[in-house]
Order: C-alpha cells, then sequence, then structure tokens
C-alpha cells in the first residue's frame, strides 16, 4: 500500500528520507518546497504552508501560490482564517484548526463548506506530542472530528513534524486517529488511496490537463476523448 | 485439591494478540528502561483504567537487542488504543526515539515466523520458505 504524510517541516532532505524509507513512507509532502522530486523512490511533495492573519491576506497568498506548488496547506487557529480556507477550493488541507483556543476552531458552517470545497480538515500529531495540555487538544480534536463525520467532511492526518524523530508509521497515526473517532477504515485510506488521488488531480491541474474537478483534458480526440 | 482456577473454556477466554514492534533510535537503551518507558506512556495516554482493560504484557524474552525487535501482548479489542499509546513514545533515557509498529499476529509463533525471524522445520520443503 502506498503511504504519504502530507505535511513535514523537516528542511533537511537526507533526514526525511532516511526517516520515510525506515517507516515505509512512498511520498512526503515537505513544507516550502519548490517543486516535484523523486529521492531513493520516494515523493517529495512539493507544499506551502499559508500562514495569514486574516481573510484578506489568505486570499491574496493563496493567489500567489496555488499555480506553483502542488500541496497547499493553511496554517490554521484563528476562526476568521480556518472559516476562510474552508470556504476556498483551492486550499487542500487546513492545518490544526483547533491550535491555540478553547474550542474545535470549526463549526458546522465550516465543516460544510469543507465538504463543498474538498478542503480536508487535519489532525496534527506533532501539535498533540508537544502539547502541554494534551486532554484538553485531544478533547478539541475530539469535538472537531464529530462535527467533520456529521457533516461528511474530509479528515486526514499528518505528522506535521519539526524534526524527523516526530514523524510516525503511517498506520500507528491512523490507530492514533481511531481512537479519536474516526473511522479506522476512511483513516487508513485517507492516508494511502486518498492522498495519492488528491496529489494526481492536483498535478492534473498544474500541468493544464484538468479543468475543475471533473473535467479532463484530452489531446487529439479522434476517438471521441 | 490444587490451589488454582481450571483453565477456563475458549469463549471465557481473553482473545489476544501480538504486537511487534521495532524501536528505531539514535542512543542505547537497556530493556528495563524501554520497558519503563512503555508503561509510563501507557498510563498517562490510557490511564490506570483504560490500561487495565488493555492486558498489556511486554514479553520479555522475545526482545531481540541486535535488531531492537520486541513483542507486546494486549486484547483484540484493544489493539489501536495501545498502538496509539506506542506513538506517544518520543524519548527513552536520553535518546530520541520512536517506536514502529510492523505487524500484528494472533500467535506468539507466528510473530516469531514473520518479524524475528525465527525458522521452524516445518517452514521448509513447503511452498512458505521463510
Amino acid at each position: 500500500m502506498p503511504w504519504y504524510d502530507l505535511h513535514v517541516e523537516v528542511q533537511k532532505k537526507e533526514e526525511i528520507l532516511e526517516m520515510a524509507k525506515r517507516l515505509n513512507y512512498s511520498g512526503v509532502a515537505v513544507v516550502d518546497k519548490e517543486d516535484d522530486e523523486v529521492l531513493d523512490g520516494i515523493e517529495l511533495i512539493s507544499s506551502v504552508l499559508i500562514k495569514a492573519n486574516s481573510r484578506e491576506e489568505l486570499k491574496a497568498k493563496l493567489q500567489r501560490v496555488r499555480n506553483r506548488v502542488t500541496l497547499v496547506l493553511v496554517s490554521g487557529g484563528k476562526y476568521e482564517v480556518n472559516r476562510a480556507a474552508c470556504e476556498d477550493s483551492r486550499v487542500d488541507i487546513l492545518c490544526h484548526p483547533y491550535l491555540g483556543r478553547a474550542d474545535p476552531g470549526i463549526d458546522h458552517i465550516c465543516a460544510r463548506a469543507a465538504r463543498e470545497n474538498n478542503v480536508a480538515l487535519e489532525i496534527n500529531f506533532s501539535t498533540i506530542l508537544n502539547s502541554p495540555n494534551r486532554p484538553k487538544i485531544l478533547s478539541q480534536i475530539r469535538k472537531m472530528v464529530e462535527i467533520c463525520k456529521k457533516y461528511d467532511a474530509p479528515v486526514v492526518i499528518t505528522s506535521g513534524a519539526k524534526n524527523p524523530w516526530e514523524m510516525r508509521a503511517a498506520r500507528d497515526l491512523a490507530a492514533l486517529a481511531a481512537t479519536l473517532g474516526v473511522d479506522i477504515t476512511y483513516a487508513i485510506r485517507s492516508l494511502s488511496n486518498y492522498a495519492k488521488n488528491l496529489l494526481e488531480v492536483n498535478r492534473q491541474k498544474l500541468r493544464g490537463d484538468r479543468v475543475g474537478d471533473a473535467l479532463i483534458v484530452r489531446e487529439g480526440g479522434e476517438n471521441g476523448g | 485439591m490444587e490451589d488454582r482456577p481450571k483453565l477456563l473454556p475458549p469463549s471465557m477466554r481473553e482473545k489476544e494478540r501480538y504486537i511487534v514492534f521495532e524501536v528505531i533510535s539514535e542512543g542505547n537503551f537497556s530493556y528495563d528502561e524501554l520497558s519503563r518507558s512503555i508503561w509510563f506512556t501507557a498510563l498517562t495516554f490510557l490511564g490506570e483504567l483504560g490500561v487495565s482493560s488493555c492486558g498489556i504484557k511486554l514479553i520479555r524474552n522475545l526482545w531481540d537487542e541486535r535488531s531492537k525487535r520486541g513483542v507486546i501482548r494486549c486484547f483484540h479489542n484493544k489493539i489501536e488504543e495501545v498502538r496509539a499509546a506506542l506513538t506517544m513514545i518520543r524519548k527513552i533515557g536520553n535518546a530520541n526515539v520512536l517506536i514502529h509498529v510492523l505487524g500484528v499476529t494472533g500467535t506468539i509463533k507466528s510473530a516469531r515466523r514473520k518479524f524475528l525471524g525465527h525458522y521452524y522445520l516445518s517452514n521448509f520443503g513447503g511452498e512458505n520458505e521463510g
């Protein structure tokens, strides 16, 4: 099974590669990376983590970045940013919407918008591991998962590692998500097949082979495409 | 009369699974430190109540010092909880570590055969060598 970690903040490529290989990953999305690469059989996926303070700032940054990288992540935490990210289909993943607050950071409006725009809400392993108050952050995430389940919004679990020792094997992350209320089969798929599809669709869009989520552009057209 | 209860009927026994894990580390540590760390993390993450219903047991004589692989027994309906607790381990002594679960098996024998590189005579001559 191909496994993907869609959010890693380590900057040294060798460290990521070594750990990813030991943990059986086939792809890792590295934050602030310019272009896609395949090294030692492991895909390093280009992605950007947008930090914004307001809706306007987020929109401006999205405009600048969307046509350059495969994966666009938004650093959440502020309700205004969370809501704006959920309502924008250019965003792929909204990272840790619960960070630095006392509530889950999203509500039914955000969840419904996230479902419509296909924005995945992230459970960030690093924030759990480094949290000074783990019970609080776990209960926030549990509430977030509950809301997402109700409105069918996509959930994804990533390591969000700031150093290679914060990375974990994909199946273990799925187990953690399962204890927080995510369906285990869904958690496993979101780390493998769903992630793979998402990357494939995004690459097609970048190449101009695809318009929107449904239309695929084909060359020739003699056989009716 | 022998001073212990009779072996329970199979339907009343606990159904157990064996989690085989590998420790990835940058420094050295002893088995005692590892076991203390696993118990401590399990207790902080799952709590006394949670651990009591997981039936966790570290199997000491299956710890392989060379390949840093070991086995934890737990009840079959608590596997995800135990795996989640294992992800929370970040340090043993002063060494950075992470625990990578290799797989879950139903018997110690298959855990040995699949993950610990033990060979049985019955493996030879059949199709499934190794």
